[in-house]
């Protein structure tokens, strides 16, 4: 379709102005001349009627006489008359004329005009001349002759065409003025104004900003101007607004950190609206949003597969169906960088735009938690080697701790050794001295290094490794000749080997903490326990040192005597719908030789004691304002005479009612006691995980031919606390002294 | 893991056969901490009675003595004779693309890729699991 010509309206009214002054005017000047050739052959017929009346009043008597020549001489009076073309007279009856008087032969007119037929007196008007007709009568009636008299007109007509002209022209000036007034009043007061309203109403569209128009008039276009200045503004402002507005959208999206892209309901993007989705994704606009999330993925990928399945459903989704299918949305991708192609962690939320109702477009939301997941990435990294480290403890434990505790030892001892002889080198030393005490250390750290490594330790051989490399390079020059320059190392030579002894103490603290004795692991060695017994049969009675040594070696840790009853205790309270867990103190302390033997079954009872009849339900534990975990505390320390061992528990306590029912006793009986009589259980049901009775004074009757006591103290609601010490008389803290592990 | 990862809403059930116990362990340690509830066995014969509130049956297919294929026809044939059981997703476990490619014809419901690889394995039993939901709601929807 093509636009129509643009017209200016200027050119339109100067058309119509013009058009209907021309109309005008040619009525004027077609009126004008009208009236003007009517007054001037008014005024030439009048003298023409005038003279020819003249003319036949003279001619009455000549023609009565029949004078011809008085006719002549009457005609050549009007020879005077310049307009005269001819004159002539005939007597009635006589065709030809009496006399005729002609202008000439110049004028061109015929020289013998012919009788008018009619005699009667008329008056005609030509084009170029005027005829009069008149009958020449006596004064009693009767008719003598006719007088034909021909004036020209020609003066006259030239008069008439040069007043049509002047008012033609006179006319035409009279248009063009008004034309010219008109038109420019039309330019000045609308074609101008409205030119400058479209030109401003061009440059808004354009995109130009506080666009004016002057206004000036008083009048419609005034106001239509001073409407126009507001409607601009109106626009600037909100155009404004609304820039400012998007431009702290933006701000706060990549503020945010978050990609952000909006896509429509076919899955296309149409829009980025964060600088963060470009570098995340590259570009984004037109494409599907699963080719950003999944790009080349196979159709195979079940997240792509599930991504696909999820987004018609969110599409299509009610407002309220939205909760349920928010959370079944891909919450996390990973992607490559489109420029460095490293691995990127983006955590997704998916906004839904509605109208009406319904889904128009969707908003992604994708955040980069790269640096979060790779922090934890390498905490578990962390976490893992760690984790190897231990289980490599565990073999050389379960291998024979002591073979690398000795290598510990040994280990230290050689850097100890080596550093010694590198301060004992005095500054500027004998070149023997030099590469002696170089070749001693290099052997010394060589022996660590590969030790090291025979264990696992690369931490350890990598810093004894770096030692002996320089110790290498200084061998070498020393070897050509070259001394002195062992003053200039000799301080990073301390710092390797400190830093080697540090990798080595961390090693042992290592080795420490997945011992199940702890420290006293570095004093460990490997003997037979068949061998251990019977020595300590043989020397149990002795009072001397080898007695005290039998003594020593046939004892064991305290944590041996607990074995697996850390793990088993929640098991039994669960069994129970309770909760509670045991812990442990002591674990390295020494138990006596006779008392390790009926040590792991006493507290195998006792701490099942504690668990089946001492912690409450958690029920009864909440009533009582207790955490819902019980307790189970068992500790063993050094005493005057001999370690001294304790179960407490936070539970209920011991339950005297039942205790003293069941027990059959005398009431003097103290309630301490009554928990060890034979057939007196601690609780009213028997069942598999508490004794019928029979545990506690059996235990109490092992207990005692070890040579130890146990009482019990306990508080209604807070608990029971056994204690296992040593009895009266019997000391076993005689070999304390030389128990205590060599730190 | 990322801390944010919400589990989806029961049944959260995973059986995991397959005939190497290493790999059953280590796709108990991925998923256990993620929320999954891991039951593995590496017995084809009885594995349908470890189905009972299984979400997803991830398969391996090459097993020594049998083959993914036939354990997935017993285990289907075992809900078939239940018609009220809930029917959970078969997904296969592969590392080779070439076997991948046939999973819908041999009846799987998807494929598991890059085994081996236990932390890609989370982000896909997820996403097998968002999928048995869906299906849930699309099949409510067009009802």
């Amino acid at each position: 379709m093509s636009r129509p010509r643009f017209l200016s309206v200027g050119v339109k009214l100067a058309f119509a102005t013009i058009t209907v002054l021309a109309l005008v005017t040619t009525l004027v000047v077609v009126e004008l001349t009208g009236r003007e050739r009517e007054s001037i052959l008014g005024a030439k017929t009048a003298s023409a009627t005038a003279i020819a009346d003249l003319m036949v009043d003279s001619m009455i008597a000549p023609l009565d006489f029949h004078d011809a020549d008085a006719v002549g001489t009457e005609l050549q009076s009007l020879r005077a008359n310049h307009d005269l073309l001819y004159a002539a007279v005939w007597t009635t009856g006589e065709n030809e004329p009496v006399r005729v008087l002609s202008a000439g032969e110049a004028t061109g007119t015929p020289p013998h005009p012919s009788r008018p037929s009619d005699d009667a007196p008329t008056l005609t008007l030509r084009d170029d001349r005027l005829e009069i007709v008149r009958a020449v009568m006596r004064p009693d009636g009767t008719r003598l002759g006719t007088l034909v008299i021909s004036l020209s007109l020609a003066n006259e007509n030239a008069a008439i065409v040069s007043t049509r002209k002047r008012i033609f022209w006179l006319s035409l000036l009279v248009v063009a003025g008004t034309a010219t007034i008109l038109l420019s009043i039309a330019r000045r007061q609308i074609v101008g104004p409205l030119d400058r309203m479209m030109f401003a109403a061009l440059r808004i569209e354009k995109g130009e900003r506080d666009v004016r128009v002057a206004v000036t008039a008083h009048d419609e276009f005034g106001r239509l101007g001073a409407v126009f200045n507001d409607m601009s503004a109106a626009i600037v402002e909100r155009e404004r607004r609304l820039a400012d507005a998007t431009r702290r959208l933006r701000e706060l999206f990549d503020h945010m950190q978050q990609a952000i892209v909006v896509f429509g309901r076919d899955g296309i993007v149409e829009k980025t609206a964060s600088a963060q989705a470009s570098i995340v994704f590259g570009q984004t606009s037109g494409r599907h949003v699963k080719n950003l999330l999944y790009p080349g993925a196979p159709s195979l990928d079940v997240e792509l597969q599930a991504f696909l399945d999820w987004l018609p459903l969110a599409i299509e989704s009610a407002p309220e169906e939205w909760a349920e299918l928010a959370v079944l949305a891909p919450k996390e991708v990973s992607l490559r960088d489109p420029r460095t192609s490293e691995k990127r962690y983006l955590g997704l939320e998916f906004e839904p735009i509605r109208q009406d109702g319904s889904v128009v477009r969707m908003m992604l939301l994708a955040t980069d938690e790269t640096e979060v997941r790779l922090l934890e990435e390498e905490m578990r990294a962390q976490e893992e080697e760690h984790g190897k480290q231990m289980a490599r403890m565990r073999r050389l434990l379960a291998g024979g701790g002591q073979v690398f505790a000795s290598f510990l030892a040994n280990a230290e001892e050689r850097l100890d050794r080596g550093e010694r002889a590198l301060h004992d080198l005095p500054p500027k030393a004998r070149p023997d001295d030099e590469s002696r005490v170089l070749d001693e250390l290099f052997q010394l750290v060589h022996t660590v290094k590969g030790e090291a490594t025979a264990f696992g330790l690369g931490d350890v051989a990598i810093e004894a490794c770096k030692v002996e490399d320089g110790l290498d390079a200084l061998r070498s020059r020393s070897r050509h000749g070259r001394v002195g320059r062992l003053d200039e190392v000799r301080r990073e030579l301390f710092e390797g080997i400190a830093a080697t002894r540090a990798e080595l103490s961390r090693a042992r603290e290592l080795f420490v903490e997945a011992s199940p004795i702890g420290r006293a692991i570095l004093d460990q060695i490997t003997v037979r326990r068949s061998d251990v017994d019977r020595l300590f049969a043989l020397a149990e009675k002795r009072d001397d040192e080898l007695g005290r040594l039998a003594h020593q070696l046939a004892s064991r840790p305290f944590s041996d005597a607990i074995g697996t009853l850390i793990e088993k205790v929640p098991v039994w309270a669960d069994a129970f719908g309770k909760r509670a867990v045991l812990e442990v103190s002591g674990g390295p302390v020494l138990v006596p030789p006779r008392l390790t033997r009926v040590l792991p079954g006493v507290m195998a009872h006792l701490v099942r004691n504690a668990v089946a009849h001492g912690i409450e339900s958690i029920g009864e534990r909440r009533v009582m304002s207790k955490r819902d975990t019980g307790l189970v505390r068992a500790s063993c320390t050094d005493g005057d005479h001999g370690p001294v061992i304790v179960v407490e528990d936070d539970g209920g306590g011991l339950r005297e009612e039942g205790l003293r029912r069941r027990a059959k006793v005398a009431s003097d009986v103290p309630l301490t006691e009554l928990a060890f009589l034979p057939g007196v259980s601690t609780t009213e049901t028997a069942d598999d995980l508490s004794g019928r009775g029979m545990g506690l004074s059996a235990a109490r009757e092992a207990l005692h031919e070890a040579g130890y006591e146990v009482t019990i103290t306990t508080e209604a609601g807070r608990g029971a606390r056994f204690v296992l010490a040593p009895m009266p008389g019997q000391s076993f803290a005689n070999m304390r002294q030389s128990l205590r592990p060599v730190s | 893991m990322s801390s944010h990862r919400t589990p989806i809403a029961p049944p959260r059930r995973v059986l995991c056969i397959d005939d190497s116990e290493l790999l059953l362990d280590r796709v108990r340690a991925a998923l256990e901490p993620q929320g999954y509830e891991v039951v593995t066995t590496s017995q084809t014969v009885g594995a349908a009675r470890h189905l009972s509130g299984c979400g997803l049956v991830i398969i391996d297919l090459h097993m020594p003595g049998f083959d993914g294929t036939a354990v997935l026809e017993s285990l289907r044939q075992g809900l078939a004779a239940h018609p009220n059981a809930n029917v959970p997703l078969f997904y296969l476990y592969s590392s080779s693309g070439a076997v991948a490619a046939d999973w819908s014809k041999l009846g799987f419901d998807g494929v598991f890729t890059r085994k081996g690889d236990e932390q890609a394995l989370v982000p896909q039993v997820d996403a097998a699991f968002r999928r048995l939901k869906l299906r849930e709601i699309a099949a409510r929807r067009s009802k």
